[in-house]
């Protein structure tokens, strides 16, 4: 009850995310369409369940004969075609389909709290329960219509069904475990390890089980296991299929067109553009038993990953990523209280006298261990905290396993226990409703978080609402100026307000322009924290829509305002500043006194080709080395962070 | 309040530990997490700095009178279980 209240709280509280309008207009096409196309790199379940009221209320999402495609997906172009057509009402759209999918989080809350309960008891289910409920992690993404927290939810369903057949090999189990794969498999595409992993636990389990069975009752066992496990494939198989409405199922691999480099078998910067490296080969005629949209959807996600996108972590740009992004990521975005109790179940058994883990519990870390490694090997695409989302609650309920480890009947360890739950909790409640930009104090909190991560980890567009609220309570804030890095035109909520000026221009030589020309005028200033620390989406997302309506009303370049402080927030991730004319005069004596290499991410030249270094809808980066946030001047006016 | 006296009950069918708590003390757990939470509150709050809009604010407020409500009645709960025994 907590978990859903929080949900509808922070849902209410968010405006649309940059992927949720994709999301949500694809949803009401699938309904409307009765096909999947217009968003394959996801699968459908998480859209179906989010717009299936909206739906029944009779909104629709307006088709045009052709849309702008942004690198290889047309989504991102119906997203921002829907935005446009409901204006305000968009959000009230966005909360339904939110609050639909809060189903998906007591889903997990329930997969959690069973397997923590079967392993370790009643006392540990609530502490892994309560783990999952109050991450801030889960209460941001759970009460978003993204397919993250629901993809971790169903994740874990799947695998503690199949724990529960590979302890009791009965057919019911096996049903139970096919459903809740081909759900996982509904949910997000990178579950298909389970597809592999599954299989490779029966063996190892199969291996290290007790014998003393006859050779023939052994062999039966192990065939009767064979068997299972198959029809635990085929009805996910089945369970996926049905998803996609059997569209394209069993299509020849030699006839699909793919367009990532894994797939195609192309050096991306020859000539062309699509290809299948599977052609020619014997598997050219091989019946792939997935719907076609499910594999294309793959491909065009591993374009994401093979393109050496630029990352932030830590202050610092670098073209290609870094491969302990999620660990660091992970680091600062977890509470400190849940790394206090995970260290200590670590401990307690792996220790000089721990207890060890037994096979139920490898059963449980598998599947986090295999995501997080195909996460982390991906470099190319360092966005994203909540890739590795889907680990999560196989973590919480083995962080559970403190309490059945430690001498409980010992009053210290009881309040320590409480203690870090405690904290983690309130640590979490702490950042409500703008948990999605939530750090933990150990790196100083979520307003220090711009200096870790960016994007999705801290601004993903989601305080919009929360600008809207200050500038109603600041109508003596003008000139007002804003850059707004997100999906939504601000105007839609009554927001009026000028862009900022271009970097370029602020930073053109000293002399050449007058300071009153490039400089920004007196006034207040909204800025998105993405924008400041120079995220180069904003762009290519302009571009490629061809719609200044689409949201993203934000100067080529607005990292100028790391040399300010602001007075005041709009959620964490929208900053205001007040630029008085003494600001201005100290802001162009600290930029006279410091020359433009010590501008964010490198010379001025050198931010200009980042910036337009796009390359089919994505951005491409021209250099690999790494460059540092300099040491900027003391911040000038207003209130330090 | 919280003596070393186990909280536990028993549950023999709990695989690894045989001492599944009773629902007394459930209790005597979430009263322990209420007062503890409750006192952390301030200190957490400081340590994230302050709020970044009017909803924060409103709920920081309503967490921790949930948390002294809770704790509050948590402890009459108990005392009265206690008193019952």
């Amino acid at each position: 009850m907590a978990q859903v209240g929080l949900l509808v709280f922070i849902a209410s509280n968010t405006s649309p995310t940059i992927d949720e309008p994709a999301h949500l207009a694809s949803g009401l096409s699938h309904w409307q369409t009765g096909t999947i196309s217009s968003y394959t790199v996801n699968p459908p379940l998480v859209r179906l369940i989010a717009t299936a009221p909206l739906m029944v209320a009779g909104r629709v999402v307006d088709l045009p004969s052709s849309l702008v495609r942004f690198g290889g997906r047309i989504e991102f172009s119906l997203g921002d075609r829907w935005l446009i057509s409901r204006g305000s009402q968009a959000t009230t759209d966005m909360w339904i389909a939110r609050t639909a999918c809060i189903v998906f989080a007591l889903i997990g809350a329930l997969a959690v709290f069973s397997w923590a309960r079967d392993l370790y008891g009643r006392r540990d289910g609530l502490l892994a329960l309560a783990l999952w409920c109050f991450s801030p992690n889960v209460l941001a993404h759970g009460s978003l219509m993204t397919p993250d927290a629901a993809s971790a939810a169903m994740g874990i369903l799947a695998c503690y069904a199949f724990q529960q057949w590979l302890q009791k090999p009965q057919w019911n189990l096996v049903m139970a475990s096919g459903l809740c794969l081909g759900l996982a498999l509904l949910t997000k595409s990178t579950w298909i390890l389970l597809l592999g992993l599954f299989p490779v636990i029966t063996l190892c389990w199969d291996l290290v089980s007790p014998s003393g069975h006859t050779a023939v009752a052994r062999t039966r066992r192990i065939a009767k296991r064979v068997l299972q496990q198959l029809a635990i494939v085929v009805a996910g198989l089945f369970v996926l299929a049905s998803g996609y409405g059997y569209e394209r199922c069993f299509e020849e691999l030699g006839s699909f067109q793919f367009y990532s480099s894994a797939l195609a078998g192309l050096d991306t910067e020859g000539g062309q553009r699509s290809g299948n490296r599977f052609r020619g080969t014997w598997l050219e005629h091989a019946p792939i038993p997935l719907p076609a949209s499910f594999l294309e959807g793959i491909d065009l996600q591993k374009i994401d990953f093979e393109r050496d996108n630029r990352a932030y972590l830590g202050g610092v740009w670098k073209t290609g990523g870094w491969w302990y992004y999620y660990l660091y990521a992970v680091a600062v975005k977890v509470p400190l209280g849940t790394w206090g109790l995970g260290a200590i179940a670590v401990a307690v058994s792996f220790g000089r006298r721990g207890l060890g883990v037994r096979r139920e519990e490898w059963v449980l870390l598998a599947p986090a261990v295999v995501v997080f490694g195909l996460a982390s090997s991906q470099t190319g695409l360092n966005h994203h905290m909540r890739y590795v989302l889907p680990a999560f609650p196989f973590l919480f309920v083995f962080a559970g396993r403190i309490a059945q480890c430690v001498p409980w009947q010992s009053p210290h360890v009881r309040y320590s226990t409480m203690l870090l739950l405690s904290f983690a909790v309130v640590s979490s409640l702490a950042a409500v409703p703008h948990s999605l930009s939530y750090f933990n104090e150990a790196v100083g909190g979520p307003l220090r978080g711009g200096e870790h991560l960016v994007d999705s980890n801290i601004d993903w567009g989601q305080d919009l609402i929360h600008l809207r609220n200050w500038c109603d309570r600041h109508r003596d804030a003008t000139p007002f100026f804003l850059a707004y890095w997100g999906p939504m035109e601000p105007g839609v909520l009554g927001i009026d307000y000028r862009v900022p000026p271009d970097g370029a221009l602020v930073f053109s030589r000293i002399g050449a322009v007058s300071a009153e020309e490039r400089l920004p005028k007196p006034g207040w200033y909204a800025v998105s924290l993405n924008a400041v620390r120079g995220h180069p989406l904003k762009r290519v997302r302009m571009t490629n829509t061809g719609s200044k309506s689409g949201g993203f009303p934000i100067p080529d370049d607005a990292t100028y305002f790391q040399y300010l402080s602001p007075v005041d927030h709009a959620g964490y991730s929208i900053m205001i500043y007040h630029i008085t004319p003494r600001t201005l005069r100290e802001l162009e004596a600290a930029m006279r006194g410091g020359s433009t290499a010590r501008f964010p991410g490198g010379s001025l030249t050198e931010r200009r080709d980042q910036i337009t270094g796009d390359h089919q809808g994505l951005v491409v980066g021209d250099d690999a080395d790494i460059r540092r946030f300099p040491v900027l001047p003391p911040p000038i006016g207003g209130k330090s962070q | 309040m919280m003596d070393g006296e186990p909280m536990g009950g028993g549950n023999p069918e709990s695989p690894l530990r045989p001492d599944a708590p009773s629902p007394h003390g459930m209790l005597r757990w979430a009263e322990m997490f209420f007062w503890t939470s409750l006192v952390l509150t301030p200190l957490v709050y400081w340590m994230n700095g302050p709020t970044v809009s009017r909803e924060q604010t409103y709920f920081r407020i309503a967490v921790v009178a949930l948390l002294a409500v809770g704790g509050l009645s948590l402890r009459l709960c108990n005392y009265r279980s206690n008193r019952g025994r």
